[in-house]
Parts: structure tokens; C-alpha cells; sequence
């Protein structure tokens, strides 16, 4: 539900634009809502459906007014650029779009955009040639026909090589090498195709061979097939060159040529077959996710098995029939990053030509990273950084990580992905761990913290970083400007990052005297709210103190400073609770040695129960951090103002019988009763004399009885 | 002042208009217009019999209403509060507002069985859902009397006979209200403790539980075979303990009746009084507010919904602030990420987490914590129209793990694997070490991968 797509980086339509009261645009503005509800899209759909047959006048076009066919149009482009690889909409586009404007050029203009975007569909290709050769077939203007036909041959290859190897593809192969055939009997061009797809494993494999077979019987073999055909035979036949060969001989040696690449072909078959007739799912179809994801490790079987058999025996063949089973399988699978990296880890092991696998390599990084994989998932990305730095591109690799974090920090995209965010910014520390010293890093980290935190007294901050920065040696080969880039994208969390980077920087560059500038900086910064929160943070700091410097007297109070005051989850502060009783217990007697002893050990269960009347410290913690408190502890003056954990004991009553609805109606006792010394005696009564002195005690007075018995106010759900 | 009998409709009706006239404090102003209809209404006597069509019997009148409902949203009003009245009618006054076609403020309630009549006048001063208005219900002269059902007085001042007393196809019956059951008191219980003070003289026993939240409400009644056994009963059993709690037992129309039988009744006493029997006595339970069933009111609800996070506040991180309470069964955000909603697989777990981080400041968001729902089944996040009651929270006994987990994250084998163990018996060593270490390494888990 939460997946958040690249496109929605670039929002398409604008909210404002439309009309609450027009039905469609409503059902657009509800989708907005949530656009990855497919749900809604389809209504929408079904609507504009309805909306334009009702409308719907053949001879005049102008009858759905301008505005809606944009409408339609936007709403089109925006669902397809968020799943691209639905295929079936594509195709209800099309026809849409043929319908308003009753133009065969919008149609091809939406298919041409389809194959560009997915060009691993084999039905949008299918598509796609069908309109153009129909639109050439039709055209009956001279002077643009060869353009067409220009067009078509040029559309030929990229269709042959994006999809020609798909299992399936026999469509497109007959609807090329039979339009070939329609231009021209013994076409070249189709001989050209059937050459390509005898050696390719499709389902009907044998009845392109036997066409094959009889197709070259009227080309002259010398002039039609390559000479490395015939060479090898040259010796068999006693001859030194092609004429000396007789056209029966000439003709056996293709066919036996042919017959091998046909047995090789048809192992391929074999091989695949059993795991091709296992998917069913080879579109992207955005209601039958469940089923794709189940479809998923079927795939990756068949993938496994077919990369082993190209392990084997490489060949340029098997390799790009691997490729292809890789497109294959993007299309349903294209929001799965695994596979993704699969295809990725696969190019970079088997591709031989360095130059083309850094363009492979390039291409199928951007498609994912800017299409495809969802906002949330970074290892992808973070990997292309990896190889745009290992490739040389320092600066590419650097400037593709701003991009993501000012795209990801909420400034310019509306929503702030906190994850993916604070991933970027710790991909480019490590990017520049890689390129510069652990102390130049550290001193670098240290200007952005005194930067951040120190906000108020400008002229003393600008003082301090002046010495780090003089201490710094300048490394020619890194651009300071980045520094300042990033101090300028940072926020409260991904300080946080850098925090622990720095720490861990002093640590390992410091060595033995680290200890000082550590403690300085906790002394220092520890009660920044931010840092409150950080549970990388504290963690060093209880290990440093704990495990390294092994100060029992620090660690107790860091311990206790976590326990009370920070803003840390409950399951993290239980968990360096658990860690500082680990120390403790494993450290026995030297704790004893220190000579104080405290009741953390004994304490510990206490202090990660969930009752706050046990854990006493995290009633502290939560008194500080409660809002709630706060405005009331601000609101009074004192008398009347509690101490915080009063007041929390106070907000807790009131949820007593009606636990997260508070209700500040409890009834209660106003006179008092038998209590502050008057005692009945008992011993009175029993002597039986002095009963007409006693005086009955009064009878309770209530208040608040009618109060509490009304109706509880419920909060409005969804509307607070 | 009227004829003697109640079977006469004319009777009946005027009847039915003095008690309005004895709510004229309520009505103020309006007084004069009543008084009007009143007289209208009993001049077209016979003929307003056919005003309210359909069944007259197992009616209620319903006074006091907004003059913008109209019989639709009576009928909703009625089926919120658990009831599915077969028919509203209301009166239409001709010198009544226009802009309301007519309508005026009262209105009949036809029910389809006497049982819901009797369970329906209950409602009687309790709040109306989602106004300011209180119910104000009493019986019609129809209901009144020519029923017999259990908890129908017989007001015939000639039966000679006292309160408590029905008849059903012209046999007596004779009932006993039952007051002060414990939650847990079922038909049976009751059945049991009256059958062994009064052997073969119960004839049946039965507790009145809520329609909507299907709970007991504190009282119930009793058919007995005759008027000794019934007055006995009451000073017999009354104080009788079941199931830990005194009983209290009265006749079961009270009323006029109260303090014993009363062998004859002028007819203007039963009348004069009936208005004040319904407000004060005819139910001598203390009538508090029922509120409908919601998720605030659920107490299987184990999902909480929290805002205020305003994107600062990633699904880990909340999960990680409130797994503390308890094992998650789903923690997610909604689309705008700026709601969360996270459900416990127990009620306490539950309960803790909303005590607790209601008003917590985390990541610079003020939170605020509701009781909420979720629909399991899909990933979009739908409002049911109306609240569907959850299923109990499954028994767990013991713990599932060293330390509480999320399930939604768990894979399906890891799910199978998890098994209940109790930290509260004597492990072995082993199985306390494989504990210990399966917690540390969680520990080690929670540190490293958190977030910041």
C-alpha cells in the first residue's frame, strides 16, 4: 500500500485543476488519494467508458468536448507512467483515443510511446507494427507511402530484437516475413528474418524451419548465405572456393548447416519448455499481483536453470536469448527488485564487451531506478552508485545521490519517504569514505554537526568550524561546494546518520586518545533533542562506555540519562537495557571493584516492564516526552502546578473503565466519611450503653453522578 | 369520567391523550395546539383508528421528537439503538409548521412482537444516539392491554387481579421481574435458583441482553404458575445470591401495583398514574446510557489508529514505539503517511499502547492515539459503512517469543514455527539458554537495524 513509484516524483495533474462536482473529475480527485488503489482507476475507467459511448457520435468528433478528451488523455498517460507495463490498458487507450479524435496518428502516437516505455511487451509490438503496416497499406498519398515503409523497416529490427525472442513470438515473426513476402516473392528482407529466427527457441519453432527449408530453394545459395558456411566444406568437396562447389552440393551443406542450428535450437526448446508452460501470467496486470508474486519464484527457477545452460556452453546466442527471458519476466515482475538486480548481477558476469556492458548496464539501472522500483527500496539505487563510482564518475555518483535526497526530503515532492532518505545519505558518507581519509571524513562531518546544532551564537560557530576547517587538508580530487549541499538538506533524522558516522570516524582515527573527543562531544551535544531519538547514537555511546573504556560510573549515568529522559522507542531502551545488564553481569567482579554498587542488575526486569508502576523510569521518560503534560504543566502556575509525572498520573485516571477515551466525569465522594478521626469505635458499640452518643456517620455525597452517566463523547473518528 | 371498560376504543383513546396532557411542562408553548388536536383527534374518534394503518398492537408512542425526522429517520434512530420496528407512523397536525410537512413531535412505533415492545420501552430516558434528545416512550392504550405478553400490565380494572399478572389467550400468567444479574447470569442460572426455592413452579426464566452488543442487561424475568407463588417469590428471593451477586425481585409491571397487589383500581387512578409509572417505575433499574457499538465501545478491539505523524514517522519506527505493549498482528501507514494504524493481537497489549503513547512526542510529532479499524483482507484502507463487531482476540497463554514481534513481517514458515512457551514455569537450562541467546540476538537485531 505504501509503495510509492518514481512518477510519483513527477505529479502529471494538477489537484487544484479539478471539479469536485463533475462525477469523473471527483473519481479522479478520490484517487489521488491513494493512486496505487487500483480499485478506483478502474471505476474511472468503467466510467469514462460509459460517459463516451453515451456521447459517442461517429460522424462527429466534436461531440465530447475538448476538455474531456484531455481529461481522458491525462488520466491515461498518468495511470500508464505508474504501471507501465499494464498492457491491457495500453490497449483500451488506444482505442480510446482512436474513438475521440477519430485519428489513426494518435493511436500509433500511444503505441509508439507504449513500446518505447515497455519495450519488452510483445502484444504492444504486435500492436504497434499492426496499425503502422495497416496505415501503409491504406495510405493512398504517394509522396508519404515510402516514408511509411521507411518507418516500418526501421520499426522491424528494434521489434525483432526487443521481443523476437520471446517464447511466444511467433505472431511477430509471421507478421513481418509475411509482409516481407507481400512486398516482394523472393524477398532478401525475409530471408534475412528467417536466418534470425530458426536459431531462436520459439514454441513453433519446427514450422519456421520447414518454411525455411523450402523458402531457400529459390534464392541462389552462393549469393544468399555467408561464405563461412561453405568454407568448411571446401576440403569434403575437394574444391578451394564457393563457384567450384555444384548447386546439389551447395545446397547440402546449407541444409546440414541448417539441420545442426535446428537441433541446437530444439534442446533449447526442450530445456524451457517445461518451465514456460508453468507461467501463466507474462503481462503486468495490476489486480492479479497476488498471483504474479506467486509466479515469481517460478521464474527465477526458470532463470536459474537457463543461466546454467548458458554457463556451460556460452554462446552470443544463448546469451541474448537469457536477456530476453530476463525482459521477459520484467514485465509482470518489473516492480521486484530482486529480479532487477538478478538481471543486473547476470549482464555484469556474462556480458564479454566491456563497452556494451556498461551501456547495457547504464540502461537497465535508469529503467528500474526511474520507472519501476518503488521509492522505498534503495538497494538498487545504492548499488548504481556503487558502479558510477567504481566506473569513475566520483561527481555522476555524487550529483545521483543529491537528486535522490532533495527528491526524497519532502521539499520538492510532497511527501517526505523518511527511509529511502536517510539510506541516500548514508550511501553518500560511504561514497565519500571511499575517496577520502577517515580524518579529512571526520573533520568534514564534524563542520556539518557543529553546523547543524549550533545555530544560535553564528559568530562562535563560525569560529569553531574556521579551526576544523584549518586543520583539514584539502584533498584536490573532492568538491568542498558538496559539503554545503548536504548541510543544507539535512533534518533532524539524517543528523543522525552523521552523528553516528562522526563517532565511529573518531574512533578509528583517533585511536587510543579517541576517548576524549568522544566524551566531549557526548557532553556536548547529548541533550539535543534529536540526538534524543537517535538509538545508533546511544548505542555507541553505551558501547564506547561499556565495552571499550569499560567506565562503570559513565555508563550508569548514560544508562539512567536513556532510561528518563531521551525519546528513544521503548523496544530500543529495553534493548540497551539489555545490553548494559549483559555488561554488567559479564563483568561482575570488576563492577564490584569499582566499589559502588547499584541496583541495575537487580532492577533490570522492573526497568523493561510494561506497567509504569513498576518501571519507574519509564514513567519519567514518558512524562517528559508527553505533550499533553506539557501543555498542562504550562498552563498553570504555581500552586496549583504538578510536577510532570503527576500530571501523566492524572491524564492516566481519567482513561480508568474507558481505557484511550478520557473522560473527566468520574463520580466522586465531595463530604468525607468516617475517616479523618472519626472513627467509629467498635468497642463503644459493644458495650452496649453508649450507643445513643454515637452518631451515625454521613451519608456519601456524590458529585459528578449525572455528569458520568451521560453519554461519553467519542473522539470523531478520521477527523482529528 | 369514562366508561369502565378498556376494550371500548373511545376509552382507549382519551386515554392516551391524558397522559400527554400530563407532559404539558415539557411542551410549554405547544400546549394550546395539543389541546387542539387533542379535541380534534377525539371528535374523528372512530375514524382516527384507521390513522395510523397497519397493526395497533405492539405500538409505542414516541413523544418529543425533532419535527425534522421524518419516519425513516425514526426507523434508523430505532435500528441504531438495536431495534427493527416495523413500522413508524407520525401524526400529522394540520396547524403543525409547514416547512416539516405537518409533522408533529410525536409519533407510533410499531414493533413485531410484543417482546421488543417490552424490550424497546426501555429505551425510555436514555439518550438518543448522536443528538441532545432523549427518549420518550410509552405504551398505547392498544398495547396495553390487549396484550398478555410477559411485561405487559393488564390494566382491566374488573380482572380483580393484581400487577404482575398476564394473560396469554385468556390464561394468567404471572411474572416476576428479576433486577441486579450479574453479567454472567444466563437463562439457566436463573431457571436453577427460582426451581430449587419453588419446584415445578417455574415455568420459565429468561435474562434481557443488549440485541446490539449481545450482553446481558442486568435483569430478566420469571413466570410462575400462580399469585402465592409470585409473592412469595418476591419476598423469598429477593436478596437470594447468584453467581456472587444479591437479586432483587419485584412484580414485573410494578407501577400502580408497587408494594403488593392491589385488588381493584378506579379507572382514573390506572390512568392518571400511567404517565408516571413509565418515567419513574414500571423498570426499576437505574437507566444508563447504552452506547452503540463502535470501535471505542468494543471491547474485542485491538486496533489502534495514531496521527499526527505527518510523514516524520517511517512503518519501522512505529512499530518499533509500539511493539513494546505487545505482539503486532499489522502495523501500516495510510497513503498520505500521515496515519498509522497498528493492531495488537490482545486487548492489554492494546490497552497499554493507547495509555501510553496517547500524547507522546516522537520524531517531532505530537501523536494522537484512537481506537480504530482495519480491514485485514485488503491492502486499501475502507471505512465500513457500519462498524462490524471484531472477533475475540485469540487466547494466548504465555509468550511466543523472548521478546514481542510483528507478524505481517514474519514470513509463513516463520509464523508455523512459533510456538507458546510459559515465562512464568521453570525452564531447563538448555531451554532457558536458547532462550537467552534467541533474545540477545533479537536485542542485537532491534540496535543495529535501527533506523537512526
Amino acid at each position: 500500500m505504501n509503495s510509492f513509484r518514481p512518477i510519483d516524483l513527477v505529479r502529471l495533474s494538477n489537484k487544484n485543476e479539478l471539479n469536485a462536482n463533475i462525477p469523473h473529475e471527483r473519481l479522479k480527485l478520490q484517487i489521488n488519494e491513494n493512486p496505487m488503489a487500483i480499485s478506483g482507476w478502474d471505476q474511472l475507467f468503467r466510467l469514462i467508458d460509459d460517459t463516451v459511448a453515451q456521447l459517442y457520435d461517429k460522424s462527429n468528433t466534436d461531440a465530447i468536448n475538448s476538455q474531456f478528451k484531455q481529461f481522458i488523455h491525462n488520466t491515461y498517460s498518468e495511470f500508464l507512467a505508474r504501471f507501465p507495463c499494464a498492457e491491457s490498458y495500453w490497449q483500451k487507450w488506444l482505442v480510446i483515443e482512436y474513438k475521440l479524435h477519430n485519428d489513426k496518428s494518435k493511436s500509433i502516437a500511444v503505441l509508439k510511446n507504449a513500446v518505447d516505455l515497455v519495450p519488452g511487451s510483445l502484444a504492444l509490438w504486435n500492436d504497434y507494427l499492426d496499425i503502422l503496416i495497416d496505415d501503409y497499406e491504406n495510405c493512398a498519398t504517394p509522396t508519404i507511402v515510402d516514408q511509411k515503409l521507411e518507418l516500418l523497416r526501421s520499426e522491424f529490427p528494434r521489434a525483432v530484437s526487443a521481443v523476437g525472442w520471446h517464447f511466444n513470438a511467433d505472431t511477430l515473426w509471421d507478421k513481418i516475413i509475411q509482409f516481407e513476402l507481400k512486398l516482394q516473392l523472393q524477398s532478401q528482407e525475409a530471408l534475412a528474418y528467417y536466418k534470425q529466427v530458426v536459431r531462436i527457441p520459439l514454441y513453433e519453432y519446427s514450422r519456421y524451419y520447414m518454411h525455411f527449408t523450402e523458402f531457400i530453394k529459390q534464392f541462389d545459395l552462393e549469393k544468399s548465405f555467408d561464405l563461412n558456411i561453405f568454407a568448411p566444406h571446401f576440403s569434403t568437396y575437394g574444391v578451394t572456393s564457393v563457384e567450384q562447389l555444384t548447386n546439389e552440393e551447395k545446397k547440402t551443406i546449407v541444409d546440414s548447416h541448417y539441420e545442426s542450428l535446428f537441433q541446437e535450437t530444439q534442446k533449447w526448446v526442450t530445456a524451457v519448455w517445461p518451465f514456460e508452460s508453468q507461467i501463466t501470467r507474462q503481462f503486468f496486470i495490476p489486480t492479479e499481483i497476488e498471483v504474479i508474486a506467486q509466479e515469481t519464484s517460478k521464474w527465477i527457477e526458470y532463470l536459474d536453470a537457463i543461466i546454467l545452460l548458458h554457463k556451460e556452453s556460452p554462446t552470443p546466442v544463448s546469451f541474448d536469448f537469457v536477456s530476453s527471458i530476463f525482459e521477459r519476466s520484467l514485465i509482470p515482475n518489473c516492480y521486484n527488485e530482486n529480479l532487477w538486480l538478478k538481471y543486473i548481477a547476470f549482464i555484469n558476469k556474462y556480458e564479454v564487451d566491456e563497452k556494451a556492458k556498461d551501456i547495457k548496464l547504464t540502461s537497465i539501472f535508469n529503467r528500474a531506478s526511474t520507472l519501476f522500483i518503488p521509492l522505498e527500496e534503495t538497494e538498487l539505487r545504492s548499488l548504481y552508485i556503487k558502479y558510477l563510482s567504481s566506473t569513475g564518475g566520483f561527481s555522476l555518483a555524487n550529483e545521483y545521490c543529491f537528486e535522490w535526497i532533495k527528491n526524497l526530503d519532502g521539499s520538492t515532492f510532497s511527501r517526505y519517504l523518511k527511509k529511502p532518505y536517510l539510506a541516500f545519505v548514508g550511501y553518500l558518507i560511504d561514497l565519500w569514505e571511499n575517496h577520502m581519509s577517515s580524518v579529512d571524513l571526520c573533520l568534514i562531518t564534524l563542520i556539518i554537526i557543529i553546523d547543524f546544532f549550533d545555530k544560535v551564537d553564528s559568530y562562535n560557530k563560525k569560529q569553531e568550524i574556521k579551526l576544523v576547517d584549518s586543520s583539514l587538508k584539502k584533498n584536490s580530487k573532492f568538491d568542498y561546494g558538496y559539503v554545503n549541499t548536504l548541510s543544507k538538506v539535512l533534518n533532524a533524522s539524517s543528523i543522525c546518520i552523521i552523528v553516528s558516522k562522526h563517532l565511529h570516524l573518531l574512533l578509528k582515527s583517533q585511536g587510543p586518545e579517541s576517548y576524549k573527543a568522544i566524551r566531549s562531544f557526548y557532553n556536548k551535544y547529548h541533550e539535543e533533542d534529536a540526538l534524543k531519538g537517535s538509538t545508533k547514537f546511544w548505542k555507541f555511546m553505551v558501547e564506547h562506555e561499556g565495552i571499550i573504556k569499560f567506565n562503570i560510573n559513565n555508563l550508569r549515568s548514560i544508562i539512567k540519562f536513556i532510561k528518563t529522559k531521551t525519546n528513544l522507542p521503548k523496544s530500543s531502551v529495553d534493548a540497551l537495557t539489555d545490553l548494559v545488564y549483559d555488561i554488567y553481569t559479564s563483568n561482575y567482579d570488576a563492577v564490584l571493584a569499582v566499589g559502588q554498587i547499584d541496583d541495575t542488575v537487580v532492577r533490570h526486569w522492573n526497568d523493561v516492564d510494561n506497567s509504569l508502576s513498576i518501571n519507574t523510569d519509564a514513567f519519567l521518560r514518558f512524562s517528559e516526552n508527553n505533550y499533553l503534560v506539557d501543555d498542562i504543566v504550562s498552563s498553570k502556575r504555581p500552586p496549583v502546578r504538578l510536577s510532570k509525572e503527576e500530571e501523566l498520573k492524572r491524564l492516566y485516571k481519567l482513561n480508568i473503565g474507558n481505557p484511550g477515551i478520557m473522560v473527566d466525569k468520574s463520580p466522586n465522594v465531595v463530604n468525607s466519611l468516617i475517616f479523618d478521626g472519626k472513627h467509629i469505635s467498635l468497642v463503644d458499640i459493644g458495650d452496649g450503653n453508649n450507643t445513643e452518643k454515637l452518631v451515625p456517620p454521613e451519608t456519601p455525597m456524590f458529585r459528578n453522578v449525572e455528569k458520568a452517566n451521560q453519554a461519553i463523547e467519542y473522539p470523531k473518528y478520521l477527523n482529528i | 369520567m369514562m366508561s369502565s371498560s378498556l376494550t371500548n376504543e373511545g376509552g382507549d383513546n382519551r386515554m392516551g391523550f391524558q397522559h400527554k396532557n400530563h407532559q404539558q411542562s415539557h411542551f410549554g408553548g405547544r400546549e394550546m395546539q395539543r389541546n387542539n388536536y387533542s379535541s380534534f383527534y377525539n371528535r374523528n374518534n372512530n375514524s382516527s383508528q384507521q390513522r395510523y394503518s397497519g397493526d395497533t398492537r405492539n405500538q409505542l408512542w414516541m413523544g418529543d421528537i425533532d419535527p425534522v425526522w421524518d419516519e425513516e429517520a425514526i426507523m434508523n434512530i430505532w435500528k441504531l439503538v438495536g431495534f427493527q420496528p416495523t413500522n413508524v407512523k407520525i401524526m400529522r397536525d394540520r396547524n403543525a409548521d409547514k416547512a416539516y410537512k405537518g409533522r408533529s413531535d410525536y409519533c407510533f412505533v410499531s414493533f413485531p412482537d410484543p417482546q421488543a415492545v417490552l424490550n424497546a420501552i426501555q429505551k425510555n430516558g436514555t439518550q438518543i444516539p448522536d443528538t441532545q434528545r432523549v427518549f420518550k416512550l410509552n405504551w398505547t392504550n392498544q398495547s396495553n392491554h390487549q396484550l398478555g405478553d410477559p411485561g405487559m400490565r393488564n390494566h382491566n380494572p374488573n380482572s380483580q387481579t393484581g400487577g404482575g399478572q398476564f394473560s396469554k389467550g385468556g390464561k394468567p400468567e404471572f411474572s416476576l421481574f428479576v433486577g441486579d444479574l450479574g453479567g454472567d447470569v444466563t437463562d439457566e442460572l436463573l431457571y436453577e435458583a427460582f426451581e430449587k426455592a419453588f419446584p415445578n413452579q417455574i415455568l420459565q426464566a429468561r435474562v434481557m441482553y443488549d440485541p446490539t452488543t449481545k450482553q446481558s442487561k442486568g435483569f430478566g424475568f420469571v413466570k410462575v404458575t400462580n399469585q402465592t407463588i409470585q409473592s412469595n417469590a418476591i419476598t423469598e428471593m429477593s436478596g437470594f445470591v447468584i453467581n456472587g451477586r444479591p437479586i432483587r425481585v419485584g412484580l414485573a409491571s410494578g407501577g400502580a401495583n408497587r408494594g403488593g397487589p392491589i385488588t381493584s383500581t378506579s379507572s382514573t387512578s390506572t390512568t392518571s398514574s400511567k404517565f408516571n409509572t413509565i418515567e419513574n417505575d414500571t423498570i426499576p433499574i437505574l437507566q444508563q446510557y447504552q452506547p452503540p457499538l463502535n470501535q471505542f465501545t468494543d471491547p474485542n478491539n485491538t486496533t489502534l489508529v495514531v496521527k499526527g505523524l505527518s510523514s516524520k514517522v517511517s512503518e519501522d519506527e512505529l512499530s518499533a514505539y509500539f511493539i513494546a505493549f505487545g505482539d503486532i498482528v499489522l502495523c501500516k501507514l495510510s497513503y498520505d503517511l500521515n496515519t498509522g494504524y497498528v493492531k495488537f493481537l490482545t486487548r492489554e497489549a492494546a490497552e497499554n499502547a493507547i495509555l501510553h503513547m496517547h500524547g507522546i512526542t516522537i520524531c517531532g510529532c505530537r501523536l494522537v492515539v484512537t481506537w480504530g479499524i482495519i480491514n485485514l483482507t485488503t491492502d486499501e484502507i475502507i471505512q465500513p459503512p457500519e462498524y462490524q463487531k471484531c472477533p475475540p482476540p485469540p487466547g494466548v497463554a504465555g509468550k511466543l517469543g523472548p521478546i514481542n514481534m510483528c507478524f505481517h513481517k514474519l514470513t509463513k514458515e516463520e509464523l508455523l514455527q512459533l510456538d507458546f512457551f510459559r515465562d512464568n514455569e521453570p525452564l531447563t537450562v538448555p531451554q532457558s539458554n536458547k532462550l537467552y541467546i534467541a533474545r540477545q540476538s533479537k536485542v542485537h537485531t532491534i540496535l543495529d537495524e535501527a533506523l537512526l
